[in-house]
């Protein structure tokens, strides 16, 4: 039985989105709730989530948080960090069905209304004052504070391997973005992208990071003009490894001549 | 000399049935007149086949009286006898109608209705016309004759019930006693019982000669006059055989259920309809490989519709196949236990993709995929098709095919209500009705196990939702979108639109005067009057070698003088042409254009300075690339 999670509505979101600007830096704890007057379950399709289950998943992001200097800022090492063991405990502890990760009112809730402390500390304020709507709202789910590490995990977990995350810490922030957020085609293929990254991890380049990251995106252009006609869905994992080292090999001899 | 004209039959002192009660001797058939017209016609044709000839012809034309003849079909109206005999009016409005329908069926290859004219008369080899013309359930001489069909008993109801006047006119042509042939014509109206004069009429009626007890047919000359006077088809050389014709054919739709003011069929519809009947109901009698066969042909006004075959009919096919198995190889005989006797040949072609969907096979129960039995007695005309229950896959079916065996055709046969159209074992008593129960419980057994539903009922079926395997299976629907360059319909280019205002036309043509008065002569006139068309991609892109090279050549249709620029561009799995060509992949370009007589232009721009002509753009080809190739004018 899959899990369901309060949706908050679109005018509520648009409201608490205001009020965050109102908190104060540092009181955005005060705000925090399992609840919300305005906010639904879909009417079927699986069991309420608990308000003490919403309490336990507050808890242990919050205390991944303090891990990661919550609530001071955080450097960007401790910002990556965060995301690869939020992404995990997130994925694992939720339980949420794809068909509800994919309602963007569900992920509403969890970062105005569930842990707004957390979101704003994670995605602070621009020079301007304004936090980025993206980031709460779940209007690109992609962007979101936590669908982004949800799908992360979802696409990246293999369930195949003694540590099914292990792929997670394998690419820096601004690659596996690149992949989840701008190579949408591709991150539609969670086999293939796992091909990848695997890839990426067994043939690296290592000692400088720019060969590196050129290495990933000259692979992925090329894998591009492959899944125009090739349909990688039916395509075993082996199969996909396969395409993917061919691809690697070819763009080594690319980049070395 | 006298005149031809109608005859009423007075009832007699010893009692006499009415001619509606005629009509109910059929019951109240499950099939529709059209149907049953083409069944009981054709199985009286079938068993008069000539015992020389190994082709009897069945034909159906259905039409209107042509304007030559309608003057002659209302004067043989207008002469309606008794004045009480038109209850109804039906005569009354054929003698003032403009028009007139009627469905000619015409057998040929048969021996025609001979034999004497009086019912009283003598003993005679010959019964035909006594039979057909005059009396009713008359089955003298039929039975020692071997397995027969109908042969004249109630059957003929059908063909007044499909006249609106419930009459028909017979023409027949046959060898008699003294070896000539002999033509006789009459009509027989079978209509409603009448008083008249203090005398009571039974409703049936002649028209012939009349004499004072009974109505004898025109003769010979006379008969082929009034005939053709008719536009009757004649008969040639030595044929033999007979035309009825059904007056004023009432051609309800015999899909739709009864009601007061049912829609008719078009003659065209119908005459489908009658060849869909003809194919299903009597393709055992048609198959070519038969020694002796009836062939049929249907003609709508004038037109004439083919009869399926299976040669032409999927389903049919499986069903002749079938047969075929039945009579080459042993078959399997189904059996009666107790007491011991074979009851018939069983044989079947399991059928994938066949369906039937003419409303003539509906009506006997064949819809779709078939899966039923098709019940074969001796005259071999298809006695019912018996309904198993369907296979699971609603493409899959199965054509059978039950013969009885000749030793019992007889007991088959009494066991059919008058319309031949069903074996009712409760017609029959003692081990008969046995027989014939059985062979309708070793169909359903047989049935069952063809369609799997015995199978079925062993296994228990669980439900399970499907929606995840719906959900691994759904990318098997949704591929990347297209393989090949899409084939403009339309102009698309911006900026060339072909709509011109009135101020912009204007404009052209001054544009147009102003560079004819710089230019000089040289400008054409032609060019400046209509604005080129886009140019068009014809079809898709072909590979082929040019000087050692793979390329993709691409047709363009170009409509007049114009510069065109050829654009390649890759397009990836998101749908889109790509960014940028990944690092030291291979890039697609346009090497050139090929002009009609071979003259090749190297460049991606043409310009082109004759009329309308198909150029061809040439590309490198690339291996593992979608391209996508256009053709724009530059700015």
């Amino acid at each position: 039985m899959s899990v369901l999670y309060p949706r908050l509505l679109p005018a509520e979101t648009d409201r608490l989105f205001r009020m965050l600007h109102k908190v104060p830096p540092g009181a955005h704890e005060n705000v925090a709730a399992t609840h919300s007057q305005r906010a639904v379950f879909a009417a079927s399709g699986g069991q309420r989530v608990s308000r003490g289950d919403l309490e336990r998943l507050r808890r242990s992001i919050l205390s991944v948080a303090a891990e990661h200097n919550f609530p001071n800022t955080p450097n960007i090492a401790q910002r990556n960090e965060f995301d690869r063991r939020t992404a995990r405990v997130l994925y694992e502890q939720s339980r949420m069905a794809p068909g509800e990760a994919a309602q963007r009112q569900v992920w509403a809730f969890l970062s105005l209304v569930l842990l707004p402390d957390v979101s704003v500390w994670r995605w602070p304020a621009r020079s301007d004052g304004r936090y980025v709507a993206d980031r709460f709202k779940g209007t690109d789910l992609t962007r979101h504070v936590f669908a982004r590490l949800w799908t992360r995990a979802h696409v990246l977990r293999d369930p195949e391997q003694e540590d099914p995350y292990e792929l997670l810490p394998v690419l820096g922030e601004a690659d596996l973005d690149h992949i989840m957020a701008r190579r949408v085609g591709l991150a539609g293929s969670p086999a293939l992208v796992r091909a990848l990254v695997r890839a990426h991890r067994d043939d690296s380049v290592a000692e400088d990071g720019q060969t590196s990251r050129e290495m990933l995106r000259q692979m992925l252009a090329r894998v591009l003009r492959l899944t125009a006609f090739v349909d990688v869905d039916a395509a075993s994992e082996a199969e996909l490894v396969q395409l993917v080292r061919g691809v690697r090999a070819d763009v080594r001899r690319a980049l070395s001549s | 000399m006298k005149q031809p004209g109608w005859y009423a039959q007075p009832f007699r002192a010893d009692g006499g049935i009415t001619a509606d009660g005629l009509l109910d001797q059929l019951g109240r058939p499950r099939l529709s007149r059209l149907t049953m017209l083409v069944r009981e016609a054709a199985q009286n044709s079938w068993d008069a086949r000539r015992p020389d000839r190994s082709l009897v012809s069945f034909d159906l034309n259905l039409g209107t009286v042509s304007a030559g003849h309608v003057n002659a079909w209302r004067s043989l109206f207008a002469d309606g006898g008794k004045r009480g005999a038109d209850r109804d009016g039906s005569f009354r409005r054929l003698a003032r109608a403009r028009s007139m329908r009627y469905l000619a069926i015409e057998d040929r290859g048969t021996v025609g209705l001979g034999g004497p004219t009086r019912s009283d008369a003598g003993h005679s080899e010959r019964r035909e016309w006594l039979r057909f013309v005059l009396n009713s359930g008359d089955r003298e001489g039929i039975t020692a004759a071997g397995p027969r069909g109908g042969t004249f008993g109630y059957g003929k109801g059908a063909l007044y019930q499909l006249s609106r006047a419930h009459s028909v006119l017979v023409y027949t042509r046959f060898e008699n006693e003294s070896g000539r042939l002999e033509s006789r014509f009459i009509g027989v109206g079978v209509r409603e019982a009448f008083w008249e004069g203090g005398r009571r009429y039974t409703g049936r009626q002649w028209w012939g000669m009349p004499e004072t007890d009974h109505c004898e047919p025109l003769r010979n000359e006379q008969a082929d006059t009034v005939a053709h006077s008719l536009g009757l088809r004649g008969f040639h050389g030595d044929e033999t055989g007979t035309t009825l014709i059904v007056v004023d054919p009432d051609l309800t739709d015999p899909t739709l259920p009864v009601a007061d003011h049912a829609e008719e069929l078009t003659v065209a519809d119908a005459s489908q309809y009658l060849a869909d009947s003809i194919a299903w109901n009597l393709w055992p009698i048609m198959l070519t490989e038969r020694s002796v066969r009836m062939t049929a042909t249907v003609i709508g006004n004038g037109v004439s519709i083919p009869v399926p075959s299976p040669t032409q009919d999927a389903a049919l096919a499986y069903y002749a196949a079938a047969y075929r198995k039945s009579i080459d190889g042993p078959g399997e005989m189904l059996a009666c236990g107790k007491p011991r006797k074979d009851l018939g040949t069983f044989s079947y072609e399991y059928t994938f993709g066949a369906r039937v969907t003419s409303p003539a096979a509906r009506e006997l129960g064949i819809d779709g995929s078939p899966h039923h039995v098709c019940l074969l007695r001796g005259p071999e005309l298809v006695t019912q098709y018996f309904e198993g229950p369907p296979r699971s896959n609603p493409d899959a079916g199965y054509a059978g095919v039950f013969k009885i065996v000749p030793d019992l055709d007889d007991t088959f046969a009494r066991a059919e209500p008058p319309t031949h159209d069903g074996w009712e074992y409760q017609q029959l008593k003692g081990r008969e009705a046995t027989f014939v129960r059985t062979a309708g419980r070793r169909l359903r057994e047989r049935c069952d196990t063809l369609s799997g539903a015995e199978a079925r009922r062993g296994l228990k079926v669980g439900e399970f939702a499907i929606g995840s395997v719906a959900q691994r299976l759904g990318h098997l629907l949704a591929g990347p979108g297209g393989t090949g360059t899409a084939v403009p319909d339309a102009p698309s280019t911006p900026g060339t639109s072909r709509a011109v205002s009135g101020d912009g036309l204007a404009g052209v043509l001054r544009e147009d005067a102003t560079n004819r008065a710089a230019a000089g002569a040289e400008q054409s006139a032609s060019g400046a009057e209509k604005r080129t068309r886009n140019p068009v991609l014809i079809s898709i892109p072909r590979f082929d070698v040019l000087a050692g090279r793979p390329v993709l050549l691409q047709q363009v249709q170009v409509d007049g003088p114009d510069v065109l620029e050829g654009v390649v561009k890759v397009l990836t799995g998101e749908g889109r042409a790509e960014d940028g060509v990944p690092l030291g992949a291979p890039a697609p370009e346009i090497l050139g254009w090929r002009l009609p007589g071979g003259v090749t232009v190297r460049g991606a721009t043409l310009r082109h300075t004759d009329g309308p002509a198909e150029v061809e753009l040439i590309v490198s080809a690339l291996a593992d690339v979608l391209v996508e190739i256009s053709v724009v004018r530059p700015r």
